[in-house]
């Protein structure tokens, strides 16, 4: 544990307080809160698994396929991700069963009178967890970091012809990632499955980066003092940041899940919610490491995968994709493979090696420069992402009203809409929404790798390195809107 | 780790934690709740409405019918509720006049109908689904007093079951397609007189129609016999062509006398008014409809035995325009034929689902490929 | 002052771009039939080239199950059961990229079975990489002067 404060750095980032209003602390202090919207979420979580396991294998008349990956990604990749960034985490259901056994309760916190912490943060043993159902190992220093994250992301997105349309593979793999969170819970100590292994976490955590929302400590200084740490090891008010992080040095949202612990747990009251014009995050040079700069690369490459096989007008490849034959799929997972982890990346090396050169930084060594520049491409990453699921959800969106009626497929019709035929929705907005998205997030990560590269050039001139990153982002702009827009053959 | 009772984590009230006790109480009840309703529902699928019946179509790659025998009684209002897996199909039962459609998967279609005739019908799916589509039947079975076999129904003659597989060749073609509406002009002309205005005899000659006297007679034969001279009379032998046509030839009397002045293909045009005084426009209309349920995906809709199903049959499907084939063989041949099936072949068989009337219905939408019999 | 000077000529080429209208004919006449296959999640051919202007007459055939045809964007919607043709009439008066979807579901993988009417000449795209061109370089312009300003102040 960090003893030392690093100080903010002089930051110029525009933010307004939420909380700055005590009916807006109060509110967000609830415990209930949390409670609320992960029983929710999990009522439609186990519904989508029994509908999926039990329901018709017709996928678009399941309530597991059609809430899952239309409505629900809709609602997550359209407005969560962008405008909340780790919100989902505050809802997402898979952990909360597991986390209920660690607490053993499900609002919490433990009754008062309990001795509050087990110890402060000057005792030289790590925090263990409460008296909870769980053995509250610490996550292996070795499989820290989110490879683990992005090894499960290709995973599903490898498989994801076969998920996202079979409703008995999404309810086993829905059941596997609750088995999964509530196993590592009672394993692990706190949200180590959310943090280091759940493959959604590892996206949502680079694309909340450029979130217009954060959480943070109002001023460090009064941190500094402050010897019980109370928003990392837990006090009556509340527990200690189930996340591991240490708010008082917390300068990126990458790892924050919004739970609100540390603002009940507070005892100085310094835990602000922010609203923020994002982008900063980005420039956070501590947190440029290589297994994020390839979670940027893997969304790149499969915000183009997607469209070409899912979108596209081949057969051959979507029967591919759909492991039609093993040949087939072999062929299409090295190509996949290659995509993700050598050939973008390979092309943002060379590019980064050619804007070195060009702008004159020889004295600085590759690796930071081109892991660096990767996160330049997250606003357009983000935006890719949203504009393929512009297309996917509108045209599908329709399928929603029949399932809300009929969830598994058996003929019932609890509301009236069970006829409803599909019809694709809005179409003829589609297209300029993409294109929209798109060029805003070129502007953005034209904006992002500027900033990037000026905090490597300290002040020595030049828009050159600039111009060659330019021409990077923009072809892949374009590219995309050729998915988008233009024909395939 | 401590486990204790677990029980105690629900029904024990946690001191001074209200909210805690409520947060407990309401998440078990949502999910007892969501439970309770899962199978309040699964209860209600199957014992609703008294004999409803549930009946889950696949491909016959993956199943088929969820079930392939259904056993109703006489007299009972039977409902069944169809849905689909995972393609669209069809449902229809034969001699019933049942009939579904589509049936679209994740939805649910209910068909109602009165078992008042006691037998065994089949069930078939009507839109082609699979390569093993033609396969995917089963039986409804009701039971009653008067246990009937299905209709019988005859074959015209042994002799034309006896040779249903053989080679057909009719030796001669037409230039163009026979035409009723050309060749009716030239009956009522030429041959009104003795075998009445339509066909329908007189006490000189007999009646012409096809269904008539020309059951187990081709084209070919009629065309040769509106040739066949005094010399040929009593021999099979096909005048001009020096070939002989077939048995049926044999039997049929000499007109060279009325034909002196046709050309062949007036001769084909007045053979096809033949056909055409056998059959009605409702009839051909009720063979179309027949057709493009039932035949059109192998056959192919212009019937050139070039349908979409025809690649996954052991034989190529018919071509019905071909003409040289088709002329050959007679009314009775090919109802025998469809009412029998293939014999491996992948042609199924389709005795125990057409009525009789169907069955002459669609034959003569088939002659249609090959003659012009519409007026 | 330089950089909203930017801001407003960019902005104004890119209005520009987006409503110009486009070199070179567009309309022509005539008539096309295409016959579609629909088989296993793609329709042969997958992508239909038609010019702005001509009545196109769409065949849909089925080859292995029932598919539909909808066509983004015109009020065509066709159904097709194996052995049955349907077909269907429309004008391409709009010029761009419309998607095909299959309609009537045929599979698991039924809501990826997309093909593409690529009404041309397609304006809409180049339009659109146009104003990415002038979003890249007037960003750029944009910054590089910001960088100007600051060193002027600086200085």
């Amino acid at each position: 544990m960090s003893m030392v404060m690093a100080p903010r750095p002089a930051d110029t980032q525009k933010r307004w307080e939420l909380t700055r209003w005590p009916i807006v602390r109060t509110f967000l202090r609830q415990r209930a809160l949390n409670w609320m919207a992960t029983t929710a979420a999990l009522f439609g979580f186990l519904l989508a698994i029994a509908a999926g396991l039990l329901g018709t294998a017709a996928g678009s008349a399941n309530f597991g396929i059609v809430f899952v990956w239309i409505v629900w990604w809709g609602l997550f990749m359209g407005a969560l991700l962008p405008l909340g960034g780790r919100l989902w985490c505050f809802i997402c259901p898979i952990p909360a069963p597991g986390e209920w056994l660690q607490r053993k309760s499900l609002v919490g916190p433990p009754p008062s009178g309990e001795p509050a912490r087990l110890l402060s943060i000057d005792s030289p043993r790590a925090p263990q967890s409460r008296d909870g159902l769980s053995e509250g190992w610490r996550w292996p220093k070795s499989l820290r970091g989110i490879w683990l994250q992005n090894v499960g992301f290709l995973g599903v997105a490898l498989f994801s012809a076969v998920i996202l349309t079979r409703p008995s593979v999404t309810g086993w793999v829905l059941l596997g990632f609750l088995a999964g969170g509530v196993g590592l819970a009672v394993l692990f100590e706190r949200r180590s499955f959310c943090r280091y292994v759940c493959p959604v976490g590892g996206f949502i955590g680079l694309y909340s980066l450029v979130a217009p929302v954060e959480l943070r400590v109002r001023d460090p200084l009064v941190c500094q003092d402050h010897r019980t740490k109370d928003c990392y090891l837990g006090n009556e008010a509340g527990y200690g940041c189930p996340w591991l992080e240490q708010p008082w040095t917390m300068d990126r949202n990458a790892s924050c899940g919004l739970c609100g612990e540390c603002l009940r747990t507070c005892t100085k009251d310094n835990v602000a919610v922010n609203i923020r014009l994002p982008g900063s995050d980005l420039l956070v040079a501590h947190g440029w490491k290589l297994d994020e700069a390839y979670k940027a690369f893997i969304m790149l490459a499969c915000a183009a995968i997607y469209p070409v096989v899912f979108l596209g007008p081949w057969g051959r490849l979507k029967a591919w994709a759909n492991l039609d034959s093993l040949s087939g799929f072999v062929i299409y997972t090295l190509g996949f493979l290659v995509l993700n982890l050598v050939a973008v990346p390979a092309l943002h090396l060379g590019m980064a090696a050619l804007t070195r050169w060009v702008s004159g930084l020889q004295d600085i060594p590759l690796r930071p420069l081109f892991v660096a520049l990767a996160y330049a491409l997250v606003p357009q990453g983000l935006a890719a992402w949203m504009a393929f699921t512009v297309s996917l959800v509108f045209a599908n969106l329709s399928y929603a009203l029949p399932v809300l009626s009929d969830p598994f497929g058996w003929g019932w019709n609890l509301l009236g809409t069970r006829d409803v035929a599909w019809h694709p929705w809005l179409t003829a907005w589609v297209q300029p929404a993409q294109a929209a998205l798109l060029i805003a997030g070129l502007v953005a990560s034209i904006v992002a790798a500027d900033a990037i590269l000026r905090k490597f050039q300290h002040g020595r001139a030049g828009v050159r390195g600039l111009a060659v990153q330019t021409v990077l982002l923009t072809a892949e702009t374009a590219l995309f809107l050729w998915l988008y827009l233009g024909a395939s053959a | 780790m401590t486990f204790g009772n677990p029980l105690r984590l629900l029904f024990v009230r946690p001191q001074g934690r209200r909210l805690e006790y409520i947060a407990r109480v309401s998440t078990v009840g949502l999910l007892l709740g969501l439970a309770a309703a899962f199978v309040a529902g699964a209860l209600g699928r199957f014992g609703s409405a008294a004999q409803e019946i549930e009946l889950i179509a696949r491909q016959p790659a993956a199943g088929g019918w969820s079930r392939e025998r259904i056993v109703v009684n006489q007299g009972e209002r039977v409902r069944l509720r169809i849905r689909s897996e995972d393609v669209v199909h069809g449902f229809a039962i034969g001699r019933l006049g049942v009939e579904a459609g589509p049936i679209e998967p994740g939805k649910v279609t209910t068909v109602e109908f009165m078992a008042d005739r006691a037998g065994e019908f089949t069930f078939y799916c009507t839109m082609w689904c699979d390569p093993n589509h033609a396969r995917m039947r089963g039986v409804l079975e009701v039971r009653g007093s008067t246990q009937t076999s299905p209709e019988r129904t005859q074959a015209a003659s042994d002799v034309t079951l006896q040779h249903l597989d053989d080679p057909r060749d009719a030796g001669v073609v037409p230039q163009a397609r026979p035409s009723a509406m050309r060749g009716l002009p030239l009956f009522e002309q030429r041959c009104a007189a003795c075998h009445g205005a339509r066909g329908h005899g007189t006490p000189r000659a007999s009646a012409v129609g096809h269904r008539e006297v020309q059951l187990d007679r081709s084209p070919a034969d009629l065309f040769h016999m509106l040739g066949k001279t005094k010399e040929q009379q009593g021999s099979s032998e096909a005048s001009g062509h020096g070939r002989e046509a077939s048995p049926a030839l044999r039997e049929l009397p000499a007109h060279a006398p009325f034909s002196q002045d046709w050309g062949d293909q007036q001769r084909w045009d007045v053979v096809a008014s033949l056909w055409s005084v056998g059959t009605t426009a409702e009839q051909i209309d009720l063979g179309h409809r027949l057709y493009l349920k039932n035949c059109a995906a192998c056959h192919g809709e212009q019937g050139a035995g070039n349908g979409p199903g025809g690649k996954y049959q052991p034989k190529t499907p018919a071509d019905f325009t071909d003409a040289r084939r088709m002329l050959a063989g007679s009314t009775a041949l090919y109802t025998a034929k469809i009412r029998r099936g293939g014999m491996g072949t992948g042609m199924p068989y389709w005795g125990s689902i057409f009525t009789e009337e169907e069955l002459a219905a669609v034959v003569d939408y088939v002659w249609g490929f090959s003659l012009g019999i519409a007026r | 002052m330089t950089r909203y000077i930017i801001v407003i000529l960019f902005s104004l080429l890119g209005l520009l771009v987006i409503v110009a209208p486009w070199p070179g004919p567009i309309l022509s006449a005539g008539e096309r039939e295409i016959h579609v296959l629909a088989r296993y999640y793609a329709y042969a051919p997958g992508v239909l080239r038609v010019s702005q202007g001509q009545r196109v007459t769409l065949v849909l055939q089925a080859e292995d199950v029932t598919h539909g045809l909808h066509l983004d964007g015109y009020d065509v919607d066709l159904v097709a059961v194996p052995g049955r043709a349907s077909r269907a009439t429309f004008v391409a008066d709009r010029a761009g990229k419309f998607r095909l979807r299959c309609s009537k579901v045929c599979g698991t993988l039924h809501p990826f079975m997309l093909g593409e009417l690529i009404v041309t000449p397609n304006s809409p795209v180049w339009r659109a990489i146009g104003i990415t061109v002038l979003a890249a370089v007037g960003t750029v312009a944009f910054l590089w002067a910001g960088q100007r300003e600051s060193k002027e102040a600086s200085a």
